[in-house]
């Protein structure tokens, strides 16, 4: 369960991976502090949004049948999943060109932007129960490692391979998502 | 010439021109131009804010700079590194995107008939049409001739392309 929490979760850090590796690509100098801030940022906002989702589910099951919430988690994910999957797929052309608008304000709401399958992943981890008290550290520190490479590769060699971190997303959430219906019986 | 603009940018600016000699535009990345110049990101952005925006300091420099030192109407000195750089220009036509080339050949051709109508211009409908107004509508024509001509293997006839300019579009008419 350990090995496949870490694993989804890397599969869902990888739009804001995307995100900030072509941040990385745009920014005129990427020093110790653009290294290690934004992808705290990032990976800040992706654990508190994993975090609010599987606290709400108290509030969802009170509201609606546990089922119908599981299954609307999983159909939402495996929606996300298919849309990674086709943003993978479709060639799309990245401009690289200097912002100079970029500071803190916008690294914030692009993360919460990029966080939100954090947070529907963080719905469906609460709704089957799992401790997630024991991998959200290690998430954390997986999250900004990968956050503080990417930005590094960006800035080095150019925004690449965004189509291919896009698929790994969506086979990531797919997968998971399948796999939950196979707990709940339903595939 | 050398001395007016900055070594680095023109170095920068050569270093496309050399890329794009090898590869495709789209496919040009800003790394691609740094290891061609021998820079980093970060100096490269001192100079120009993209790719396009690069691409533009080549054609206004290639156009700009003989114009600055003879200013002069004489339009073979004007165009006289576009002739010098055809193969460049004929990948250079290919680009599309944000701003194409085509858009950049005009605005630099613009600029260049503004400083000239700003220098040397009559009262002739001088009410009407603004400087501005008539440098595009030239530059836009001369635009159209240079682009025939790049694509064509012929040397560039100024004599044809003055004669264009003098006409109007009634003298067409029968």
């Amino acid at each position: 369960m350990l090995l496949r929490s870490i694993i989804l979760f890397c599969g869902l850090s990888m739009d804001s991976c995307i995100e900030i590796m072509e941040k990385g690509a745009t920014l005129k100098k990427v020093g110790w502090k653009e290294n290690i801030l934004y992808p705290l940022i990032f990976a800040l906002i992706n654990i508190i949004l994993l975090l609010v989702g599987y606290f709400i589910v108290d509030i969802l099951t009170g509201i609606l049948a546990i089922s119908a919430v599981y299954i609307i988690a999983i159909v939402i994910l495996m929606c996300e999943g298919v849309y990674f999957l086709k943003k993978g797929t479709v060639k799309r052309d990245f401009i690289e060109r200097l912002d100079k608008n970029f500071n803190y304000q916008t690294c914030i709401k692009k993360a919460f932007l990029t966080s939100i399958d954090n947070f529907l992943a963080g719905i469906s981890l609460g709704l089957i129960g799992v401790n997630i008290n024991l991998v959200i550290f290690i998430i954390f520190l997986l999250h900004f490692g990968i956050y503080a490479l990417a930005i590094k590769i960006g800035y080095v060699y150019g925004a690449r391979w965004q189509r291919c971190l896009a698929i790994i997303e969506g086979v990531c959430l797919i997968v998971y998502a399948i796999f939950k219906l196979v707990g709940l019986g339903l595939w | 010439m050398v001395n007016r603009k900055s070594v680095m940018r023109i170095n920068l600016c050569e270093s496309l021109r050399e890329t794009m000699l090898k590869k495709p535009f789209e496919k040009i990345t800003i790394k691609n131009i740094c290891d061609e110049a021998g820079v980093i990101r970060a100096t490269f952005y001192n100079h120009f804010d993209d790719k396009y925006d690069c691409l533009n300091a080549i054609v206004e420099m290639d156009m700009m700079d003989d114009f600055n030192e003879n200013h002069d109407i004489d339009v073979n000195h004007i165009f006289k590194a576009i002739a010098e750089n055809k193969a460049f220009y004929r990948i250079a036509y290919q680009v599309e995107g944000s701003i194409s080339f085509k858009d950049m050949m005009i605005d630099n051709i613009a600029l260049i008939i503004k400083e000239i109508f700003e220098q040397k211009r009559n009262n002739y409908l001088k009410n009407e049409f603004s400087d501005l107004f008539l440098a595009r509508y030239y530059a836009t024509l001369i635009e159209l001739y240079v682009h025939e001509w790049i694509f064509s293997n012929d040397n560039l006839n100024f004599d044809r392309l003055k004669l264009l300019l003098s006409s109007s579009f009634f003298d067409f008419l029968k």
